[in-house]
């Protein structure tokens, strides 16, 4: 069902833009994709649109990869092409896009909505997770904070997010989940991202509200990928399961296949 | 882009838009309703309601439920909603969005009342949903033979089971939609997506109070059907909104279109069913005793209940003679969504039961499950449960003898499947190759072609003849609908065959009330078989006017097949059916015991079709069911609850897509000609459906050691049990 706001703004500086964002009930639109497919229970009285903004930049600096919140996730996974061909995330971050949905979403949708969104069931932000992603935030000043606590903060923490970077640095990775059919969101998904001369990163889907960092089993593997460590590690990602289960898999089953895909991407690794 | 026209593409000059308010309300009692708000919206038309109704009610069996729910209405009991589905309001307006402004807008008070959407509970009859039958118990089919007592003692084996058989949604390409207006002779028209005309247009004149010849259905190109659109959606309602219109010197055409969330909320769906049964059979696997009770539930109103029950409680005892058998099948109103007509027609879950016990009949008697079946199925001059003889050219011996013997041509379990090649052709690959299991299932069935136990059974075709001393154009007159089957074009062939001309010189003229005579319902796997019959009768006629030098020369014929009875309310003695399709199929798939997926690797499936008339379009019609019956059997999983469907979007209630089905169909067509049948031809769309699940699930229990009573086969379902059962 689509909105229907009263007011639609364009501003062009970002100091109007977090003005018009503090009025009440009145939200940000990039592109669309959450907040014109959300049902229409929620009081929208005006969306700002970010579009004039110029936060759509993609760049590499200082080798920091820089993403702007308004950079549609089809340039994102573009620009790794031509330009980050040989990183080793590339693959990792590319298919985690494809994963996203189909071209018809993956052309509109921002990698910054899809931060803010907390999309509880993306493998995306499961990658960036695991590449260990920054937000700047402006509140209006400018603050710097992990993707992690971003996702793990009970309430989105407040700011507009203009800019989503991380390191490149080399490593190998990759992503395995259960879906109930291919192209379907994941039921549960594992992402694992080992820098070179590192310890496995791992990130989940599917098994808690939100994706998350597996810290617990990070630190049973920090001493050496062993059998008895995968082991562990795999009991202590099923531990964490905190989903209570819905359509798409029950909690148990959940729980299960994370560890499942917990020992088949760390067999990989 | 095509040039078809769909229902949601008929967009004529000077066109208001409809949308359609639903009760959203399992059970409850109106109030009130207060429609000033909606009424002040700009540039709304109008508001139809209960009280507009001439009369409110309809219904396929039994005009039991209300075409609007609301007060004002003369129809007892039309204030209670019973159904989230029920439809409470027509809006009609300048512009969609308008429409569903002033929906929005509507201020309804209601009343909860007690739910009941329990089979068990309902049938203690302590809230009955309509007063007027005084019990839940909407139909209680019965079947007598032999001696039950000596059949369980002649018994070797016998095996028990309970049965669970879930909800199914059409999901037919086009949600409903239409188009209503005064034609040029002031008729009531629909334009719509159905699948009788004929009747569409009875229900909708009884609605309106209008005599027939004043309403006019035109179906125009449809999306897809399934039984899902055979009873009323937009149909009454747009010819009532075309009329109250009309009334107020308005001539516009109005257009409905669902979105697909309404269409799964607003029509009925596959019956879920709960089945207990126990089958005897001796050492040497000859059958001795059946005993069955079944419920479907019907949810909030009769649809085509008591027909679906009809079919499954003859087909839940299998294609196989039994000597001695006991069943009872009921069909429970609760305030669930109502069940209907859809592909198989209660032939799905009556052969899911039987087969699973004649499989685990063969795995008992550890017995060949083709030799087991080829001991019992019905043959020329078999009795069936109800104690008469299946008609003549009954075929099903020899076509489970040509799917075993296709099946074992190519091993597919030797062979090496998408699966194991690492095509992402099941959702967790690249699996552990240690995890995954092979198995292979057979199964069979029989469905009948034609309406069944009694019901009036007719098709009429016109046919002209125009040219001089040669036939230059020959034009068929008929009001089969053509779903998607491939009906039409079949039908031209049969045309061109009957009157001995080449295709390219047939005309359709189709499926507008105005035009053509009854055809019945493309339903049933029955319009191969029966405009066929009414084409030839046409054409005879129509080519002996021609002889006699009419021009145009035109032939009028109405095919009437063998009578049928119902059931005797206490033994169940009747002719159900004049004819008869038979099918068997054998499946393989593998399970990744890791993960609960279950993938299809193959499915052969031979078909008797009697005469295949456009064999591409059987070929499609079993791939098609085969899927859909994947679907059934594998993901598809509507949640209901409390009445309310918990995931009525596609993205929620998934079918098989590209990436889900089978890696190889093989199609084996059997033409073993009907003696009633056109050219031999028998009906085939719904065949194909019935024996997948059971033939599945059997492959499963092959891979695995496990039985599965319930289906789907959702992945976190089957875990579980592998979990409690770990495999040999």
């Amino acid at each position: 069902m689509a909105y229907r706001p009263e007011n639609y703004y364009r501003p062009t500086n970002l100091e109007e833009t977090l003005n018009l964002l503090a009025q009440p009930d009145v939200y940000p639109l990039a592109g669309g994709t959450q907040l014109l497919a959300g049902d229409d229970k929620t009081a929208v009285t005006g969306v700002v649109d970010l579009q004039a903004l110029g936060l759509n930049q993609i760049k590499v600096a200082n080798d920091i990869l820089h993403i702007g919140a308004t950079a549609v996730l089809t340039d994102l996974y573009d620009f790794l092409g031509a330009e980050l061909a040989a990183a080793d995330f590339t693959p990792l971050l590319q298919q985690a896009i494809k994963q996203a949905g189909p071209n018809t979403y993956r052309n509109a949708a921002t990698l910054g909505g899809v931060v803010a969104g907390r999309l509880p069931d993306s493998e995306l932000l499961a990658a960036l997770l695991v590449l260990d992603a920054q937000l700047s935030l402006r509140t209006p000043d400018t603050a710097v904070i992990s993707l992690t606590d971003y996702l793990s903060a009970d309430e989105a923490p407040q700011g507009l997010i203009t800019d989503i970077f991380f390191v490149i640095a080399p490593g190998a990775g990759s992503s395995e989940h259960v879906a109930r059919t291919p192209a379907d969101t994941p039921i549960v998904s594992i992402t694992c991202w080992q820098p070179s001369g590192g310890m496995p990163r791992l990130a989940a889907t599917g098994i808690g509200v939100r994706p998350f960092r597996l810290q617990a089993a990070e630190e049973i593997l920090a001493d050496g990928v062993t059998d008895t460590a995968v082991a562990s590690a795999a009991q202590a990602v099923q531990a964490t399961n905190t989903h209570p289960g819905d359509f798409r898999g029950s909690a148990a089953y959940r729980g299960e296949m994370a560890a499942v895909l917990t020992r088949r991407i760390l067999a990989a690794v | 882009m095509g040039t078809a026209h769909f229902p949601g593409d008929l967009t004529p000059d000077d066109l208001l838009y409809g949308k359609v308010l639903f009760s959203n309300q399992p059970h409850a009692r109106m109030i009130s309703m207060d429609l000033s708000e909606a009424e002040a919206v700009p540039g709304v038309v109008a508001i139809l309601t209960a009280k507009d109704v001439p009369v409110n009610e309809y219904g396929l069996i039994m005009p039991d439920q209300p075409v609007l729910v609301g007060l004002g209405s003369a129809k007892p009991y039309s204030d209670i909603s019973r159904w989230e589905g029920e439809q409470v309001a027509v809006i009609v307006a300048e512009t969609e969005e308008a429409a569903a402004l002033a929906r929005d807008r509507i201020k309804i008070e209601w009343e909860p009342l007690p739910l009941v959407t329990d089979m068990e509970e309902a049938m203690k009859d302590e809230i009955i949903l309509h007063p007027w039958q005084g019990t839940n118990i909407l139909m209680h089919d019965r079947i007598r033979k032999g001696d039950m007592e000596a059949g369980w003692a002649a018994a070797d084996v016998i095996i028990e089971g309970k049965y669970r058989l879930p909800y199914q949604e059409h999901v037919f390409l086009q949600p409903e939609a239409g188009l209503g207006y005064i034609d040029e002779e002031g008729r009531v028209t629909v334009e719509i997506g159905g699948q009788w005309t004929h009747e569409d247009r009875e229900q909708v004149a009884h609605a309106l109070g209008l005599p027939e010849e004043r309403v006019r259905i035109i179906y125009p190109a449809i999306g897809g059907a399934f039984g899902g659109k055979e009873d009323m959606s937009l149909q009454i309602v747009l010819g009532l909104a075309a009329m109250r219109l009309h009334e107020m010197g308005i001539d516009r055409p109005v257009r409905i279109i669902w979105t697909r969330e309404e269409s799964i909320v607003g029509h009925h769906k596959r019956h879920p069913a709960i089945v207990r049964t126990k089958w005897g059979a001796t050492k040497e696997g000859k059958i001795t005793a059946v005993s069955t009770e079944g419920f479907l539930d019907s949810g909030a109103y009769a649809y085509t209940s008591t027909k679906v029950l009809g079919n499954f409680h003859l087909m839940v005892a299998g294609p196989y003679e039994i000597p001695n058998a006991h069943i009872d099948s009921y069909a429970i109103t609760t305030n669930n969504p109502p069940g209907g007509a859809f592909r198989g027609f209660g032939g799905p879950q009556g052969a899911f039961v039987a087969e699973l016990q004649m499989n685990k009949l063969a795995a008992a008697l550890k017995m060949d499950p083709v030799e087991l079946r080829l001991k019992n199925v019905l043959r020329e001059g078999s009795l069936m449960t109800v104690q008469t003889a299946v008609p003549p050219g009954i075929s099903l011996a020899e076509v489970i003898e040509a799917c075993a013997a296709a099946a074992d041509q190519y091993s597919g379990n030797s062979g090496q499947s998408s699966v194991e090649a690492g095509e992402l052709s099941i959702s967790t690959l690249p699996a552990n190759p240690a995890s995954l299991k092979k198995g292979r299932g057979f199964a069979c069935a029989f469905k009948n072609v034609g309406f069944s136990f009694g019901a009036p059974e007719k098709c009429e075709a016109t046919i002209e003849l125009h040219g001089g001393r040669e036939i230059e154009r020959v034009i068929l007159h008929h009001a089969a609908a053509e779903v998607g089957q491939g009906s039409h074009t079949a039908l031209m062939q049969m045309a061109a065959e009957a009157v001995g001309v080449d295709v390219s010189l047939v005309e359709l003229d189709m499926s507008d009330t105005a035009t053509s005579g009854n055809s019945g319902s493309v339903s049933a796997s029955r319009m191969t078989f029966m405009a066929g019959n009414s084409i030839r009768g046409a054409a005879e006629k129509a080519l002996a006017a021609w002889d006699d030098e009419d021009r145009p020369a035109i032939g009028y014929f109405c095919y009437t097949p063998p009578p049928t009875e119902p059931y005797d309310p206490e033994t169940g003695v009747c002719m159900p059916n004049f004819a008869y399709g038979y099918v068997a199929e054998m499946v393989e798939v593998t399970v990744d015991t890791e993960t609960g997926f279950v993938h299809i690797d193959r499915v052969v499936c031979a078909d008797d079709v009697g005469k295949a008339i456009n064999p591409t379009s059987v070929e499609g019609q079993i791939e098609g069911a085969v899927v859909q019956a994947e679907g059934y059997a594998l993901m598809e999983n509507l949640v209901v609850q409390d009445g309310r469907i918990q995931n009525p979007y596609l993205s929620q209630y998934l079918i098989p897509g590209i990436m889900d089905i089978p890696d190889r169909v093989d199609s084996v067509i059997v033409e073993t000609a009907d003696p009633l049948g056109p050219w031999g031809a028998r009906g085939m769309a719904e065949m194909p459906f019935l024996p997948l699940a059971p033939a599945l699930v059997t492959a499963v229990h092959d891979a695995t050691g496990i039985w599965f009573d319930e289906i789907p086969l959702l992945p976190y379902r089957v875990l579980a049990k592998l979990r409690e059962q770990p495999p040999q």
